[in-house]
């Protein structure tokens, strides 16, 4: 037939995505860094709470082992910074996961079930969305000890769950009009059949789009929580953390906010990148 | 004993017209129709006239509004969902789009092998794809296609993947919703005589909604035809084609352009006049009178019925739905 | 008597894409005289869309136009913008398959085809009103008054196509092209569609270009006819010779293809075997020979030039081949 046999959707969109190079080489920074938030650790042989009566505050590239400096109780930044990535990204990961199932799931069910069952599903999702997220964090988090951080995670993704839900049912519902839809039930197939076998794979283009997007989100969301002192507490460090602390140092060792704050900035951009690489690869131009 | 059978069937929308309420529209209006075993019926009329949503009707995946329909003798207009299901096996379809048909993200094999996964579970994974890899070549399309995707394949490729998911159990009767009609000229004759063929080998019975007049002619022993959701004529092919009696039956094949250019100029002069009401304000009595060229007051005020008409010339049945019916 | 209003000359329709260059027309000639009415006939990706597309300056950035396009003295290629303006729409004008998507949703039906007057003849509002009323009803719409101030969801598929008309025909242009107008109609409005451009063709002393894949819209209206495969020409002809016993073999093929309703409705249908090439992946020398039960060495290997005849065929072996 052809001679890029078996190319399929996803061979397809592979290819599409090669040709982005700003999305590859922002998928190569991204894993780049996190192999050196997992790893770099190691290299150091300073602990991320351990203080260093003899060097505090000091900026980087002194004649130490503190190779990114360290702040005003004497903890190694780079142990730090990296620890901070590592959480930054298990947080943005964990709560995308979780908004995904959530999300997927609801909105899939709400738009192929159409009528009374959507209605009822949306307007709760509606509800949901007019809560103050905030306080909804500060509630659970005063709930579960301060700090717990999977408590953190899963706070975020239940909140974060909303958009997906509304963006799935969405595709969801313009999906339930094709034809092979039709087809399929007219082949006797059961709704959870269909819905597992023919819309949940013709959403997940949109739904990967959206959750590249949404790591990002979730990870600035922990930032902003950690700013106001609800994120992760003392001594563990998350990117927002330290640049709230950063912050608060900045006109005396402005490498206590800049180190973290470019992390944080690249990998945010990275991933915005990534996310519009896919949106290009994985839309279907002409179907 | 008839494979389907079709007793008045009505299938109303109920289309809310802003703050004036509902109104209903009138897609299929009373059709009656008998279906034998292999047997092939053709369904013509143009837009507005309900072929689609009667070939929808027929399969359960619209609601009928009233009247019964009969498959293999059993009522099955009100049937749930769940004991529809098992009945499926024997009615499927074919669709107008030839990709859109197709789950894009599924495999051709896994396209066809979805009916036998549903309806013969007891297949183990070889006995099913020997049985898909049978159907293509039938269809003829090669082995290798069963790991391909569809949008690897032409329209008329699609088409026949999609003739060979709806046979694949050996239903006993296919619906086909325009499904030539997306597909090139010289694609279409290859499908036509393919269903012919599959008709043939399998004696499956054929449900052809079409408004190509000239397709449906080779393919169909019965037609009938439909105006906005009421049926005008039925009669066999060759007696409808060469001897048409309703006024709309002969306006529609005096529309059919003829690839004939001493013929075609003199015919495309004698059209017919007027626009297709609209189905939600369908005229009283015949709806054909509005551009009807032998409308008579009566046509206003009833209804004309379907009736048994015996031509005397010919001594085939059929039924015509027409006050003047005898004097054409 | 009979003056060329249109010349095309070997215009040729190339695109640029990531997978290489995709010729879509190749060596496409055409002389359109006032009052006639060719009939462009072809399947999906023979290029006969594209070939008008393309005289229109309608085609998008990847597309690379060759060969010459002439109205009268007026090249439409290559002239620039503002030239193209001021020919398009007011000495060839063009319609299209859907009428839904041609015409502006927003604006009401008497505004549009008010707007190309306002535009080429600089009338005002209330005159160019004045003739869009007239140009509807000289299309045939009823009740033409009050579907001025209707927008187009308002008019049924055959009345947006007469409106299309009267859009194109506003300023009284020369040539007028359509592209599949009636494909997408129900077969009684194909009918009033075609006798009315037909008439139009008579009563303006028009040049009509029909592109369609139906040869029975063509034996109607047309009075020559261009069969295009695989982004060239390869048959053309009188339509009294072209349909009843043309030369080439993808022409023959095509015909005998076709069921009719007046034909032995037993007799099987002898369908060409494969599919319509796409421009991408054209085979080599005649496009046509892997589908052709008479090709041979020198099909594959040679393109074909167009012999003469009772018609115009580019093949080797015409009227040979069963």
């Amino acid at each position: 037939m052809t001679d890029n046999a078996h190319r399929g959707f996803w061979g397809d969109a592979w290819r599409r995505l090669a040709r982005n190079r700003a999305a590859i080489i922002a998928a190569i920074v991204i894993l780049l860094v996190t192999l050196v938030a997992f790893a770099g650790p190691a290299f150091s042989p300073h602990a991320f709470d351990a203080i260093d009566w003899d060097n505090m505050a000091v900026a980087p590239g002194g004649p130490n082992d503190h190779w990114l400096g360290t702040d005003r109780l004497g903890r190694d930044l780079y142990v730090r910074t990296l620890q901070g990535v590592q959480i930054s990204l298990q947080i943005g990961l964990l709560a995308t996961l979780v908004s995904l199932c959530i999300g997927v799931a609801w909105g899939a069910t709400a738009g192929y079930l159409g009528g009374k069952i959507d209605e009822v599903m949306m307007r709760i999702v509606d509800v949901l969305y007019s809560l103050p997220y905030i306080f909804i964090v500060i509630i659970l988090s005063t709930l579960f000890d301060r700090g717990n951080v999977y408590v953190l995670f899963l706070a975020i993704g239940a909140v974060g769950w909303l958009t997906m839900a509304r963006i799935v049912r969405g595709q969801t519902m313009s999906l339930r009009r094709r034809e092979f839809i039709e087809a399929a039930v007219a082949g006797g197939v059961s709704t959870p059949a269909i819905l597992l076998r023919h819309i949940v794979p013709n959403v997940v283009g949109p739904v990967i789009i959206y959750a590249t997007l949404t790591i990002p989100q979730m990870i600035l969301f922990e930032s902003f929580l950690s700013f106001l002192g609800l994120g992760v507490q003392e001594p563990q460090a998350s990117l927002g953390s330290l640049i709230n602390e950063g912050a608060q140092e900045m006109e005396s060792a402005a490498w206590l906010l800049l180190v973290p704050a470019s992390f944080l900035v690249t990998l945010l951009t990275c991933f915005n990148f990534l996310g519009d690489g896919l949106r290009d690869a994985l839309d279907p131009r002409d179907r | 004993m008839n494979l389907l059978e079709l007793q008045n069937l009505k299938v109303w929308f109920d289309v809310r017209e802003g703050w004036r309420g509902r109104r209903a529209l009138r897609a299929v209006d009373g059709v009656d129709l008998v279906l034998r075993e292999g047997e092939a019926l053709g369904i013509v009329g143009e837009s507005g006239c309900g072929k689609s949503t009667l070939a929808r009707a027929v399969l359960r995946l619209v609601p009928a509004t009233t009247g019964r329909i009969l498959w293999l003798g059993r009522a099955i207009e009100a049937t749930s969902v769940a004991e529809m299901r098992p009945l499926r096996r024997g009615l499927q379809i074919v669709f107008q789009d030839p990709l859109a048909s197709l789950d894009p993200r599924m495999t051709v094999g896994e396209i066809v092998a979805e009916p036998l996964r549903v309806h013969a579970p007891e297949l183990d994974r070889a006995a099913r794809r020997a049985a898909v890899v049978d159907m293509l070549a039938r269809v003829g399309l090669p082995a290798e296609s069963v790991n391909r995707y569809p949008h690897e394949f032409s329209g008329g490729q699609c088409q026949r993947i999609g003739i060979a998911r709806a046979m694949v159990l050996r239903p006993k009767l296919l619906v086909c919703d325009e499904p030539v009609s997306a597909l090139d000229v010289s694609i279409q004759a290859q499908i036509v005589n393919l269903l012919l063929e599959l008709k043939r080998e399998f004696g499956t019975s054929i449900l052809f909604v079409s408004h190509n007049l000239a397709v449906v002619r080779r393919l169909c022993e019965r037609v009938l035809v439909l105006y906005l959701g009421k049926p005008m004529e039925l009669a066999e092919t060759d007696d409808l084609y060469a001897r048409p009696r309703h006024p709309y039956t002969r306006a529609l094949l005096d529309a059919v352009p003829l690839p004939d250019p001493a013929l075609q100029p003199a015919r495309l002069n004698a059209t017919l006049g007027g626009e297709l009401p609209s189905p939600l304000a369908p005229p009283s009595g015949c709806v054909f009178r509005t551009r009807c060229p032998r409308a008579i007051d009566a046509c206003a005020s009833t209804v004309p019925e379907m009736r048994e008409f015996a031509d005397q010339s010919s001594g085939q049945a059929r039924s015509i739905a027409c006050l003047r019916a005898e004097e054409f | 008597m009979n003056r060329t209003l249109l010349s095309i000359r070997e215009l040729s329709v190339r695109y640029s894409t990531p997978d290489g260059i995709v010729p879509a027309v190749n060596d496409f000639s055409l002389d359109l005289q006032a009052g006639e009415c060719v009939g462009i006939v072809g399947e999906s990706g023979a290029g006969k869309s594209q070939s008008f597309l393309a005289v229109m300056g309608l085609l998008p950035g990847n597309a690379t136009v060759g060969g010459t396009a002439t109205l009268g003295s007026e090249s439409l290629l290559g002239c620039g913008i503002d030239a193209l303006n001021r020919l398009r729409g007011a000495r060839i004008a063009m319609i299209f398959q859907d009428p839904m998507t041609s015409l502006t949703p927003h604006m009401r039906v008497g505004e549009q085809i008010a707007e190309s007057l306002v535009l080429h003849k600089g009338l005002s509002q209330t005159d160019a009103m004045a003739r869009a009323l007239d140009l509807l009803q000289q299309v045939q719409v009823t009740d033409a008054r009050r579907r001025l101030h209707q927008y187009p969801h308002e008019l049924s598929g055959g009345m947006r196509q007469r409106v299309m008309i009267a859009v194109a025909l506003a300023c009284d242009p020369e040539v007028l092209i359509a592209d599949e107008p009636t494909t997408a109609l129900d077969v009684t409005v194909q009918a009033q569609i075609l006798s009315l451009l037909a008439e139009l063709k008579r009563e303006r002393r028009m040049g009509l270009v029909l592109v369609t894949h139906d040869l029975g819209v063509v034996a109607g209206v047309a009075d020559r006819v261009l069969v295009m495969y695989g982004g060239r020409v390869v048959e053309s002809g009188a339509v009294g010779e072209m349909l009843v016993s043309p030369r080439h073999p993808y022409t023959r093929a095509l015909l005998r293809s076709m069921p009719r309703i007046d034909d032995d409705r037993t007799a099987p249908l002898t369908a060409i075997p494969g599919q319509p090439p796409s421009p991408a992946k054209l085979p080599s020398g005649c496009a046509f020979h892997p589908r052709c039960a008479g090709a041979d060495a020198a099909c594959r290997d040679q393109l074909p030039a167009m012999l003469e005849g009772r018609t115009r065929a580019a093949c080797h072996h015409p009227e040979g081949a069963s």
